[in-house]
């Protein structure tokens, strides 16, 4: 990132942040005294943080960039190796769609469909396709294996669908 | 001469190899993210009934400190915590594992895990009942001024913008509001959705919010997940005890706060462990290098989350009142087999709770051999498994564990979507980790504050409810040091540069 988006990230952030504060503390007037005490002192800490963002951001442009780094779980910003975002967005779908899906087929035939799914999001173009069939196929194999170990070792109950 | 009867009921070839069943149970349940040792205590509490009573108990014991420990896999090994005390191993365990010492990593946190259990069933021998009724001068300004000590945390979570981390926190501390109010009983923020009311479940939460954004970064970088040595080093055992023995002073404090954290009711191994990792930050000459793989980091919260199972057995034992989810779990067990919950417990059943207290022992100490074997080859295999096949894994995983907390479909799609926000935050530079501390003390916070408050209201003192306890106190002065330490070690170290320039001169 330029430090010019890193500067728009964090005025958009800020905003962001001050936005949700104004959210929590409208919605906390329609709240009892106890209900509401401790969601007003997070929005107004909220706004107050946002904007404390937005100024510092403003004046001090070069915290930006330097705040992209640094705080602890933030390790993706630090090896910036190359970068495919196509695959992460890919990923984001086959999850929202397995999740929609799961209802319907319950957990093993809409987990193995997925795993499949996912493994190919992972590896396309990384490694032959056999070698990711045969990953695919081992992967069915795993969620059926897990899904029996759940339902019939433990006894620990698994997303169940319409259809399964 | 009577202890070392009981020591001897304790070692019979049953009850150690219920003990070891039950550690590798344990571990393997905790290292998978979602499955919490509450949820592998539940599962395999039938199973003891048939037992004779010590034998049952060791066994769940057993699987209780196991799983505790095993938490520290995932969080090593695919930076998600298996159990939500293992949140604070992920900041340095893996980055180690990440620069290809995650084998030593995992040893660290193995041998840290046995000191700390060592050291809170220890305590729980020899001064569980004074402990006991200092766990129980606790009352919600105490609570709430320790919710505030983890929240201090917040400065050593986000090195480089305060402010985010701060952000970060309130987001978090939001989420945690979400629902029906712990007081008062008003319905917050749940957009008249009524799949919400029942809020956010913490472990869920924290799945999603370590483990989403983990496979989004898998998928979308091209370099492998793990770095692997070419020369496998083996269990490296002398390396790690001379690191743990080099830093004795933090293994030992962090026992103790474990101990002492988990014998407050609710409290629990996540507070433990980040308490401790804050207090091993803070006493460190190299507190910059925390969260770039520095093993203290790992030393501190293992030792401190695994001290908290003898330390949360305190109460459990003496008052009846349980210090940890599963603890409750074991208070029930205790209550089926027949034994009388008190401070006399250890008098006149004394035979059943010291069998049981040192067959805990003995399970705390079959951690090594088993969590150094496990540990070796959960290193390799993970290293060696492809990336197309680990990311459909995990995902995997955090489905079915999201699920299986409260068998709730919300769960999952919750876990999903603070994933895929907390990966976004992440890349505007927003750390994870105060949303999960925000997240996890939110309800403590909010619950003493508003009860203090209350309390307070109704003395017409809501000033000397806050502030008037000896233990509120002490912990404001802790609190206090925490934050001004920096500044003050800032000012001394400049201090003492200026007087040694002055005196070259």
């Amino acid at each position: 990132m330029t430090p010019q988006s890193s500067t728009l990230t964090n005025i958009l952030s800020g905003l962001a942040a001050a936005g949700l504060g104004t959210f929590i503390y409208l919605q906390s007037r329609h709240l009892s005294a106890m209900g509401s005490v401790f969601p007003t002192t997070i929005a107004v800490a909220l706004v107050g943080a946002g904007l404390l963002l937005i100024v510092t951001t403003l004046l001090r442009p070069s915290l930006a960039e330097g705040s992209k780094t640094g705080a602890l779980g933030t390790d993706s910003l630090k090896t910036p190796g190359r970068q495919e975002y196509w695959r992460g967005v890919a990923l984001i779908v086959v999850m929202i769609a397995w999740l929609f899906s799961m209802r319907y087929l319950g957990l093993m035939l809409s987990g193995g469909i997925a795993f499949a799914a996912i493994a190919f999001v992972t590896g396309y173009g990384k490694m032959p396709l056999r070698r990711l069939l045969v990953i695919g196929v081992c992967g069915v194999a795993v969620v059926i294996g897990f899904t029996l170990l759940m339902t019939q070792a433990l006894s620990i109950p698994v997303p169940r669908g319409r259809i399964f | 001469m009577e202890s070392l009867g009981y020591l001897v009921s304790a070692l019979t070839p049953f009850n150690l190899a219920l003990a070891l069943v039950g550690v590798f149970f344990g571990a393997l349940i905790g290292a998978l993210p979602g499955l919490s040792a509450t949820m592998a205590v539940a599962v395999l509490v039938p199973f003891t009934f048939a037992m004779e009573p010590a034998s049952g108990l060791i066994m769940l014991g057993a699987i209780y400190t196991g799983a505790v420990y095993g938490g520290a896999f995932a969080a090593i090994l695919v930076n998600t915590p298996g159990t939500p005390s293992a949140i604070a191993t992920t900041f340095d365990g893996f980055p180690m594992a990440k620069r290809g010492d995650g084998a030593l990593a995992v040893t660290i946190a193995t041998m840290s895990s046995v000191f700390g259990g060592v050291v809170g069933v220890m305590l729980l021998l020899l001064v569980a009942p004074p402990l006991a009724t200092v766990a129980l001068r606790f009352g919600p300004p105490e609570y709430f001024w320790l919710a505030i000590l983890g929240l201090t945390l917040i400065a050593a979570l986000s090195v480089g913008n305060t402010i985010k981390g701060i952000i970060a926190c309130l987001i978090g501390l939001f989420l945690s509001m979400v629902g029906v109010a712990a007081v008062g009983g008003d319905v917050r923020f749940t957009l008249d959705n009524p799949a919400l009311v029942g809020g956010v479940n913490v472990v869920a939460g924290l799945i999603g919010i370590y483990c989403i954004p983990v496979l989004i970064d898998l998928v979308i970088k091209d370099e492998p997940h793990l770095a692997v040595k070419e020369q496998q080093p083996g269990f490296q055992f002398r390396e790690s005890l001379s690191i743990l023995l080099g830093d004795k002073l933090n293994l030992l404090r962090s026992s103790v706060l474990g101990t002492l954290i988990g014998i407050l009711p609710g409290a629990g191994g996540s507070i433990a462990s980040l308490v401790s990792y804050a207090e091993a930050r803070r006493a460190s000459k190299e507190s910059a290098k925390f969260g770039t793989g520095h093993p203290s980091g790992v030393i501190a919260t293992e030792s401190a989350n695994n001290a908290t199972v003898g330390g949360g057995l305190i109460p459990t034992m003496v008052l009846g009142i349980p210090g940890t989810p599963p603890d409750a779990i074991i208070l029930g067990a205790l209550l089926v087999q027949g034994i009388k919950i008190g401070p006399t417990l250890f008098t006149e059943q004394a035979a059943i709770s010291y069998t049981f207290v040192f067959g805990l022992l003995i399970a705390t100490l079959f951690m090594l051999p088993v969590g150094l074997l496990i540990g070796r080859y959960a290193y390799q295999g993970i290293s060696a498994i492809p990336k197309a096949a680990l990311v459909p894994l995990i995902a995997f995983m955090t489905i079915i564990g999201s699920y299986a907390i409260q068998n709730n479909f919300t769960d999952v799609v919750l876990m999903f979507s603070l994933g895929v926000m907390s990966w976004f935050l992440n890349r505007a530079g927003f750390p994870p980790s105060p949303i999960a501390l925000g997240l996890v003390l939110g309800s403590i916070a909010e619950q003493g504050f508003v009860q203090t408050y209350l309390i307070g209201a109704a003395q017409q003192n809501v000033l000397g409810r806050f502030f008037g306890g000896p233990i509120s106190i002490a912990i404001i002065v802790l609190i206090l040091f925490g934050l001004l330490w920096p500044i003050l070690q800032s000012a001394i170290s400049k201090r003492k540069r200026t007087v040694e320039t002055g005196e070259a001169q």
